[in-house]
């Protein structure tokens, strides 16, 4: 069996949300392709709260970013339908 | 329009304009609800293709199983002998899907708006903000497996090479430079036809003529009369190519839905850059 990695990282409660995209309704590659585009309007250091329901991106997107070099700081649902994945910054 | 040998299969919006007010064609708005919210085709249901799979799978993109896709389809309206009309606002990578999703429960009736709504607006024709209403029915998917590839057939397909793998990523993807997966590369003796190159059109998204799609699937060495594995990263670019062949008459294509977002991490599998 494939190792799925929808683990879920809790969102810490005190983490400051710099920008939000909201994806619900985009498939892949489009959730991927969006918010890397949105990620690179953005300075380092600041975040960005991805809204998905496409469950596939919320294995990819987070995937991709990682191995983008930044860093995912939380991949979690938010109801039955949709989840949120945050991710920080680390380089240009 | 240019002619493809599945022509049935690509609704022109004269075809649809003309047709609307039979009982038995089912308009299907694919997008997600905002986007349906802000215009969508007088009496087009919204089934946005996210809702389609199951969330309990381990395979993250598998469709939802019979009972719960006789629900979903059910709750849209849809019965088994309507003409159900997909679109969307893009080059129909989410009504590619949703049709991938129909042939796979054995929806005889389906097809795809040439254009879509991009093209519906284009044209001034009538619109809507009004939410459809429907009335739920009955529908029953019968499974067509053979429109369905999971790892299992992937693996028997590499070692009888019974069938071709089609690779419809990037080329940075298909070759490993960029992975999406805790791996990169792609599953051995696949081609890679990147789906974008089945695309046409300019402001209105189209699909290449006949004749170039042909070119294009002959130059890997696909031809109808093959039997056709599509994959991507998550099913749904898969879903797109899967109907680029269906349109071009190749019958015994599926999707491998799982694609490289299961195939990518699982060590165990074999892998090629």
């Amino acid at each position: 069996m494939a190792e799925l990695d929808l683990t879920v990282i809790p969102v810490p409660t005190d983490l400051s949300i710099d920008e939000d995209i909201d994806l619900r309704g985009e498939v892949c590659p489009y959730t991927f392709v969006k918010s890397k585009l949105q990620l690179e309007e953005m300075e380092v250091g600041q975040t960005l709260r991805l809204i998905l329901d496409h469950l596939p991106a919320v294995d990819n997107c987070p995937r991709s970013f990682k191995n983008e070099g930044q860093e995912v700081v939380g991949v979690q649902p938010i109801n039955d339908d949709e989840w949120a994945v945050v991710v920080r910054k680390l380089h240009d | 329009m240019p002619s493809y040998p599945n022509i049935d299969l690509l609704i022109s919006t004269d075809w649809l304009a003309a047709n609307q007010s039979n009982p038995s064609v089912k308009v299907v708005d694919a997008r997600g609800a905002q986007r349906y919210a802000e215009a969508h085709i007088p009496g087009a249901f919204n089934l946005p293709v996210a809702r389609l799979d199951d969330p309990t799978s381990p395979v993250r993109s598998m469709p939802h199983p019979a009972e719960r896709i006789a629900q979903v389809f059910g709750n849209a309206g849809l019965t088994n002998d309507d003409i159900i009309v997909i679109y969307d606002d893009g080059p129909s990578l989410m009504a590619s899907r949703l049709f991938w999703v129909l042939e796979l429960y054995g929806h005889q009736k389906v097809g795809i708006l040439d254009g879509g709504i991009t093209r519906w607006l284009a044209e001034n024709r009538e619109i809507s903000r009004e939410a459809t209403q429907v009335q739920a029915s009955a529908y029953i998917p019968t499974l067509q497996r053979n429109r369905l590839a999971t790892r299992e057939d992937v693996k028997a397909a590499i070692e009888s090479k019974s069938a071709a793998l089609l690779d419809v990523r990037s080329p940075a993807e298909y070759s490993g430079a960029e992975a999406h997966s805790a791996r990169g590369g792609h599953i051995p003796g696949a081609k890679n036809v990147n789906w974008e190159q089945t695309l046409g059109g300019m402001n209105i998204p189209a699909f290449k003529t006949d004749k170039e799609l042909t070119e294009l699937y002959d130059a890997v060495g696909l031809s109808p009369d093959k039997t056709v594995i599509t994959y991507c990263q998550g099913g749904v670019r898969a879903a797109h190519s899967y109907y680029v062949l269906r349109l071009l008459g190749y019958d015994n294509v599926s999707n491998y839905t799982g694609s490289w977002g299961e195939w990518g991490n699982d060590p165990s599998l074999p892998a090629e850059k």
